[in-house]
């Protein structure tokens, strides 16, 4: 507290150069990307479930994240530390839990940033014949976005503050014109709300209930990855408890808005019966055709601002990794040479090029084996990767629910008990629908082995990531007291370029 | 050039490249760093002390004028009733030490900056040495730090706290590899592990800012600011 008449100094020189709330959520909406949710997420969830109401699904999704917010947000101003959902499972559940929760991100966020490379090969691929005439390859689009993704990443190279609100701002002006407009042309000259009737969320024309509801809320997860990480701008905030908490929510608050909004207009305007057909055939042109009415050139900023979008969100997707890379690295989960951070540019280069290898491998795959981009690439592994993340978030929900009984936060029973409790009791049921649903989810034949291969994978993620942090401790490996510490300088065995002989163990 | 010199002093030239004259870390996390070492050279004065993460004044007037702006600063907060964390300290100081330190070095005749404007815009900044000794003198500080750390089994290590400091500090900001890149097996780096043990047992502060250094500059690398 200040004494009256006085001024810090200290206090003034930090504010000036902090990043208030606005600015976090900027960071965060720019991971989520919400028009490539809007034209990628948002048809594919009609073309694939059948479900006429995803919008409602959207909604009860960030219902059941808003709760989640609530310890997650309590848990931040607690622990001011940029790992997140990592640390906070290995401080809330145990080390060889942060470890499984650590890997099993490390794999989701791969698996989704991979993902986005099929979808911004398509786009791009499509617009260059759509506008230019010209024929190039989706695969060799990919590469170009791979390219500069590598080149940027490497050298820790974001878009700049202002870029970033500027094509934030055009990705919503122009999601939320384009459903505008379709409410001003309604299909049959008429509003129709069934697509926010929460009853159709339960009527699919796959003609099983569960399975469509499943899939609709495993693609909805999917577009609010990316609201998780306030957290990791804890350091540079103005006010690292308020920040945190008024970032998550408001960046929540905006995405279930536009995502409960804009599909809700584009059913208006398509049709309600013929949406899900429409989403099938038109791909990811739904939205701009829902958009016509806002003229050519309306149209055609569209589509340059989606591809900019998948961009941002390809290069905020990769930092992510990279960063996830560099925690486990510098904790000694994974080895050390992936802690190795670039001098001149703080760039986690270790992590930057591990991340950069797997994005080229996974085009030159998809490329060789002639697999479709937006359905085998841009959606399987969008799937895969959200289904993780939300693997991820239940389990850092569970560690929230732990940690605050045993620390519970000055805010109250609904803050520290409550909320964790009901939002891990959600986030369980969600997870058990998309797995118990997960051939839907991936518009495979329920008989297909895919529907258990990809579930195990993160079963042995997790499984892998227990034994290690139990051999670890086991061991008593100097590393093991490390684990949720966060980018700190550990004593002593941090300083070990490879593991000394002899010494204190 | 003395064989001694100020903790953050040591730290600017450790990490500066005698050849192409610029830091081989990024301004941010140097900044961390000479920070953590001004207060460092505080504490190591009896100037400050640290209680529970809070900067206190005491008695002792510190020696330098930039330590001793940092020392009136925190006497005006005191006295103001506002506590500041030591991560709140770390960040403010980090904001003008590069350029503080490199004042005290350009009093000492030691270093000169240089600034050259880039073809697309900006500019490079050069810190070079005054003259050839200089400039060898340099080159020989992070070797120092080396030979100091490979040195154990011969009873000749590290004998002050400053200079432990100053290899913890180094190792907060990432120059490790760099001091030891001729390091000859694993025992500099255990010895290094050993520093940082006795440090946390015998001089809690210094390893508390250490520590806070290489938190930030950890935490720097999930941001781009």
């Amino acid at each position: 507290m200040t004494a009256p008449g006085t001024h810090s100094v200290v206090s003034e020189t930090l504010a000036a150069d902090s990043i208030g709330s606005v600015s976090v959520a900027q960071f965060l909406l720019t991971t989520a990307a919400p028009m490539l949710v809007i034209v990628g997420v948002v048809g594919t969830g009609w073309a694939v479930t059948g479900v006429l109401a995803v919008p409602v699904g959207f909604a009860a999704v960030a219902g059941l994240l808003a709760l989640f917010a609530i310890g997650y947000t309590a848990m931040a101003r607690r622990i001011v530390n940029a790992g997140a959902l990592y640390t906070y499972s290995a401080i809330g559940l145990g080390r060889p839990a942060g470890i499984a929760a650590g890997l099993l991100a490390l794999l989701s966020y791969n698996t989704m940033q991979v993902g986005a490379y099929g979808m911004i090969g398509a786009v791009a691929s499509s617009e260059l014949q759509q506008y230019l005439g010209v024929s190039v390859p989706w695969y060799l689009c990919a590469l170009l976005a791979w390219a500069l993704v590598a080149i940027l990443g490497s050298r820790k190279v974001e878009f700049t503050g202002k870029v970033l609100a500027t094509l934030l701002a055009g990705e919503v002006l122009f999601v939320i014109a384009a459903g505008i407009a379709g409410l001003l042309h309604p299909a049959g000259g008429h509003v129709s709300f069934a697509a926010l009737n929460p009853g159709n969320l339960f009527a699919s024309d796959t003609g099983v209930v569960l399975s469509g509801v499943g899939a609709v809320l495993a693609i909805a997860w999917t577009a609010y990855i990316g609201f998780e990480q306030a957290p990791n701008y804890s350091e540079e905030s103005k006010n690292p408890r308020r920040t945190v908490l008024y970032a998550t929510f408001g960046s929540l608050g905006l995405m279930a808005a536009v995502y409960l909004f804009v599909p809700w207009a584009m059913s208006v305007s398509v049709g309600p019966d013929k949406i899900v057909a429409a989403a099938q055939e038109q791909s990811t042109e739904l939205l701009f055709g829902v958009a016509a009415p806002l003229g050519d050139a309306a149209v055609l900023a569209g589509h340059l601002l989606l591809l900019t979008s998948v961009f941002a969100g390809l290069l905020a997707l990769h930092n992510t990794c990279a960063r996830y890379a560099y925690a486990l690295g510098r904790e000694g989960v994974l080895p050390r040479v992936m802690a190795r951070t670039s001098l001149k540019t703080r760039a986690p280069i270790a992590g930057s090029i591990a991340q950069t290898i797997t994005g080229l491998a996974a085009i030159a795959l998809y490329a060789a084996m002639g697999w479709d981009p937006m359905v085998n690439m841009m959606f399987w592994l969008a799937a895969i990767g959200g289904v993780g993340i939300l693997l991820l978030v239940t389990i850092t929900s569970l560690a929230i629910v732990a940690y605050l009984i045993r620390n519970p936060a000055a805010a109250g029973l609904f803050t520290n008990v409550i909320a964790p409790v009901l939002s891990s009791i959600g986030l369980i049921a969600v997870c058990g629908l998309c797995l118990d649903n997960y051939t839907t989810l991936l518009g495979v034949d329920p008989d297909s082995p895919l529907g258990w291969i990809f579930p195990a994978c993160y079963g042995i993620v997790i499984v892998a990531g227990l034994l290690w942090g139990f051999i670890l401790r086991a061991s008593r490996h100097p590393a093991y007291d490390q684990i949720g510490n966060g980018a700190t300088v550990a004593p002593a065995t941090v300083a070990t370029a490879q593991p000394a002989m002899g010494g204190i163990r | 050039m003395n064989e001694e010199l100020r903790v953050a002093d040591d730290l600017f030239l450790i990490a500066l490249d005698d050849r192409t004259g610029q830091h081989v870390v990024d301004a941010r996390t140097l900044g961390y760093g000479l920070a953590g070492a001004l207060l460092i050279e505080l504490l190591l004065n009896e100037s400050v002390r640290l209680v529970e993460d809070h900067l206190r004044p005491a008695d002792k007037l510190p020696e330098d004028a930039v330590t001793h702006r940092i020392f009136d600063l925190v006497k005006a907060e005191e006295a103001g009733r506002e506590r500041h964390g030591l991560a709140a300290w770390l960040k403010f100081v980090e904001k003008t030490a590069i350029d503080d330190v490199y004042m005290r070095l350009r009093q000492q005749r030691l270093v000169r900056r240089t600034e050259s404007r880039r073809l697309l815009g900006g500019s490079t900044v050069r810190y070079e040495p005054t003259s050839d000794v200089i400039a060898a003198s340099i080159g020989w500080r992070p070797q120092r730090l080396a030979v100091m750390l490979g040195a154990r089994r011969y009873e000749r290590g590290i004998k002050t706290a400053a200079d432990a400091a100053l290899a913890v500090l180094c190792h907060a900001i990432g120059l490790t590899q760099r001091v030891l890149k001729d390091a000859d097996g694993p025992e500099p780096y255990a010895y290094l592990d050993e520093i940082h043990r006795e440090l946390a047992r015998s001089f809690t502060s210094i390893y508390q800012v250490a520590a806070g250094v290489g938190e930030l500059a950890g935490s720097a690398t999930f941001t781009n600011r």
